[in-house]
């Protein structure tokens, strides 16, 4: 009631009803809301508002399950190299320095023992040692809705109609955009397709603390890392369709991820790239 | 067509010999292309028309469908879908995915037991899902259920998480609270 009040005084056209797949009948959870605005002026003109999906905008807000998966994004490609060298796999020292008796000498075996100096390690760091492993689904698609949520609550989420070909491409007038609008020290943006062109494209550029992300690189560590988070209309929909999909699928959520079972794709991930500078792999 | 083999054979052969002078690294675009190249064959493609219903529904199901009308409830199985006096509480209970009741088994150990030595094991049922006043769910709850029992059931609350554990008291009964309040 209070935010249609508020449409009408700010003569915005499009109207916030929007078919929410599956949307619970829950009468303790209201349709959470958002202004659509557009990048094509500094001030903030607001278009209209969205209406969003509960289950993915407003859900409890799980800082527990939000930590796993900013601990799990940060940890889990960690690979330590070091591997220290144990006597036998120092050079040399295969011969007994001196007699095991008499000669008032410890007894050694070897001048790559433990305790000599430039000797090898006994317990040392032996990599390469990895600390990968998955989330379950639920977790990660739980981590999502959590990160949204939050953004929203907080007022850092902001829609746009369209983020493709515009116009200005001034580093000038993007800073006075997101500093006129209060969108903090940096800004991501998110479009559904990963190609970016026109304005924002050559803004981001020249601008460290303004990035642009496509749909399916969205994760919980570049929401919360990010001050604010813009979403246009088509990433939006297609955020909520594929949460949602998976929210609701037949499988289960807590599938398991094996190396044998993906190895073949990973090995043959890069058989269509090509790159012109460099030679094709023959 | 023995011949016509013998001939190309003998063709592919002879370019082989000469090639030879080439180094494979001296142009490697060279020899992937010719790698990518598959023999061409053109066929005349005919569509017929084929009623993929039967095969379509052998296809895995992605999404877990809604729950078909049935004519009375509750179903054979006992299941009931939610009505509309769910919404009348103070609270609320949302069904699982596939539209089933959130009820959770967990298995908890206890104290050893001195007798036997062995480990004593508490059955929880955790009943999730929970919105609104969880705490009014959880009395009227225990009250439902210690009237069934006659004896007393212990009971947690987590709020935030809208989970309510419940130790001395069958999933069955749980069950029918749930599905006399109309979730």
């Amino acid at each position: 009631m209070f935010l249609s009040q508020l449409m009408r005084q700010s003569g915005a056209s499009a109207s916030a009803a929007r078919n929410l797949w599956r949307k619970s009948e829950n009468p303790f959870i209201s349709t959470p809301q958002a202004w659509l605005t557009d990048l094509e002026q500094v001030e903030e003109k607001k278009r209209g508002i969205i209406d969003l999906h509960p289950d993915v905008f407003r859900v409890a807000p799980r800082l527990d399950i939000l930590h796993r998966n900013l601990t799990w994004q940060k940890v889990y490609r960690n690979v330590q190299m070091t591997k220290m060298l144990t006597k036998a796999e120092m050079p040399g020292g295969g011969r007994k320095p001196w007699p095991q008796k008499k000669t008032g000498r410890a007894h050694v075996g070897s001048i790559r023992q433990p305790e000599f100096i430039h000797g090898g390690f006994a317990n040392g760091v032996r990599g390469p040692r990895t600390w990968f492993y998955m989330l379950p689904d639920a977790i990660r698609l739980q981590g999502l809705c959590v990160a949204l949520t939050l953004k929203h609550a907080q007022d850092d989420l902001h829609i746009v109609e369209n983020m493709q070909d515009l116009q200005n491409g001034d580093p000038k007038f993007w800073q006075d955009l997101c500093e006129s609008r209060n969108w903090g020290y940096s800004v991501l943006m998110i479009d559904d397709s990963d190609v970016i062109s026109g304005g924002l494209a050559e803004a981001q550029e020249q601008l460290a603390w303004l990035n642009c992300m496509p749909v399916y690189g969205l994760n919980c560590y570049s929401i919360i890392k990010y001050d604010t988070v813009v979403l246009s209309k088509n990433a939006l929909e297609k955020i909520e369709q594929r949460l949602l999909q998976h929210l609701h699928r037949a499988k289960p959520l807590n599938l398991k991820y094996r190396y044998q079972d993906y190895k073949e794709k990973i090995l043959n991930e890069s058989r269509a790239e090509e790159n012109p500078n460099m030679p094709p792999i023959v | 067509m023995f011949s016509r083999r013998l001939i190309i054979r003998a063709a592919q052969f002879s370019t082989s010999q000469s090639k030879k002078t080439e180094k494979l690294w001296e142009n490697p675009w060279k020899h992937a292309l010719h790698q990518q190249e598959q023999p061409r064959t053109s066929a005349k493609v005919l569509e017929v028309p084929i009623d993929w219903s039967y095969v379509e529904r052998l296809m895995p199901i992605e999404i877990i469908p809604d729950v078909p009308k049935h004519e009375t409830y509750p179903t054979p199985s006992g299941w009931t879908p939610p009505t509309e006096a769910a919404k009348t509480h103070s609270y609320y209970v949302r069904r699982r995915r596939d539209h089933m009741l959130p009820l959770y088994l967990e298995r908890k150990r206890d104290l050893l037991n001195e007798k036997t030595l062995d480990f004593d094991y508490v059955e929880l049922v955790v009943l999730r899902n929970v919105d609104g006043n969880i705490f009014d769910c959880e009395n009227e709850l225990r009250q439902f259920v210690e009237a069934q029992l006659d004896h007393p059931i212990a009971t947690h609350v987590d709020e935030l998480k809208g989970r309510i554990k419940i130790k001395g008291a069958p999933r069955k009964i749980i069950e029918q609270f749930l599905y006399s309040k109309g979730f």
